[in-house]
């Protein structure tokens, strides 16, 4: 289930607060080099739960 | 306790709170005044932290734009999106997250509430500035949530957190309101109000460790006439009812 773009505008890395890029099943933080996956259009964002990328 | 291991805590009683919570009555009620105390419309973009199995987020999405709600327990998060495609709606978005770490950019909703999570927390200022901070400019900002007489604060902290031990420590009515005094918000009003349950269907409801169950059994039976929990603990039709005191505070961001 993709993200809707106005959510998408508005979520950020819980580590730095930057912006967060759509990708496959994560959003990823290009500043802190880490991906939050989405599971069934839900998004994880815990920082606890990032994997590096 | 670390802020992970208190985390864990949070989740393992929420995962197995998640449906019988969303069947407590009292929790259904009163979302109404919530509403009434933001003002949502239908331009309103609303984030409800903490929200639980979606009954705040849901009732927001009714006359709002759009709704988004976090939590931290996955469960939470099914029962959430449950409620919400029973309700037939679809202008909400759920994310997995942390009231001290909100994954949001500034000035993201124009408004921002949270029930019920304020007496789980470690560090409930930080938890309010992070929900000013993703709140716009000229937003409502929003908090409900148990709030005792000073005097009972220590009792009921005590009682609540046998009977679930992810409780931390529910705010006095001064402390909520200094909160807010000193949070930058505006305009900050007040509201309160009950939520009447009975204590064997609260304690179905509820995983205290073992032996516990039976510590709070007495806890509230005793304190029938004496009230020294400030819950008004009463005997009704032969049931243990008591009425658990909630502040409602809300406040504007400055423009």
């Amino acid at each position: 289930m993709a993200l809707s773009q106005a959510l998408l505008e508005v979520l950020a890395c819980p580590g730095c607060r930057g912006k967060l890029l759509d990708r496959e099943d994560h959003l990823v933080c290009p500043a802190c080099a880490v991906r939050y996956r989405v599971e069934d259009g839900i998004p994880v964002l815990l920082v606890e739960q990032a994997e590096p990328v | 306790m670390t802020n992970s291991a208190h985390q864990d805590l949070i989740i393992d009683q929420f995962s197995r709170q998640a449906i019988p919570f969303a069947k407590i009555p009292g929790h259904h009620d009163s979302v109404q005044l919530l509403i009434e105390m933001v003002g949502a419309g239908p331009d309103d973009t609303v984030l409800d932290v903490a929200c639980g199995p979606g009954i705040v987020a849901s009732e927001f999405a009714r006359r709002s734009k759009a709704v988004t709600g976090i939590d931290l327990t996955p469960a939470m998060i099914e029962q959430a999106k449950r409620h919400q495609q029973e309700q037939g709606l679809t202008n909400l978005a759920w994310e997995l997250g942390d009231i001290g770490r909100l994954p949001f950019a500034d000035d993201s909703f124009s408004i921002v509430v949270t029930r019920y999570s304020f007496h789980h927390l470690l560090h409930p200022a930080q938890a309010l500035a992070e929900m000013i901070r993703v709140c716009r400019p000229g937003g409502r900002v929003l908090v409900a949530d148990v709030a005792l007489p000073p005097e009972k604060a220590a009792a009921y902290d005590r009682l609540e957190i046998l009977r679930d031990p992810s409780h931390t420590h529910a705010l006095t009515v001064p402390e909520f309101e200094a909160l807010f005094a000193g949070s930058g918000l505006v305009d900050c009003r007040q509201a309160a109000y009950g939520v009447e349950l009975k204590l064997e269907a609260t304690l179905k409801a509820s995983f205290p460790k073992e032996g516990d169950e039976e510590k709070v059994r007495e806890l509230v039976s005793f304190d029938i006439g004496t009230d020294a929990l400030g819950i008004a603990a009463r005997r009704e039709e032969g049931e243990v009812v008591y009425t658990v005191p909630i502040a409602v505070l809300a406040g504007d961001k400055a423009r």
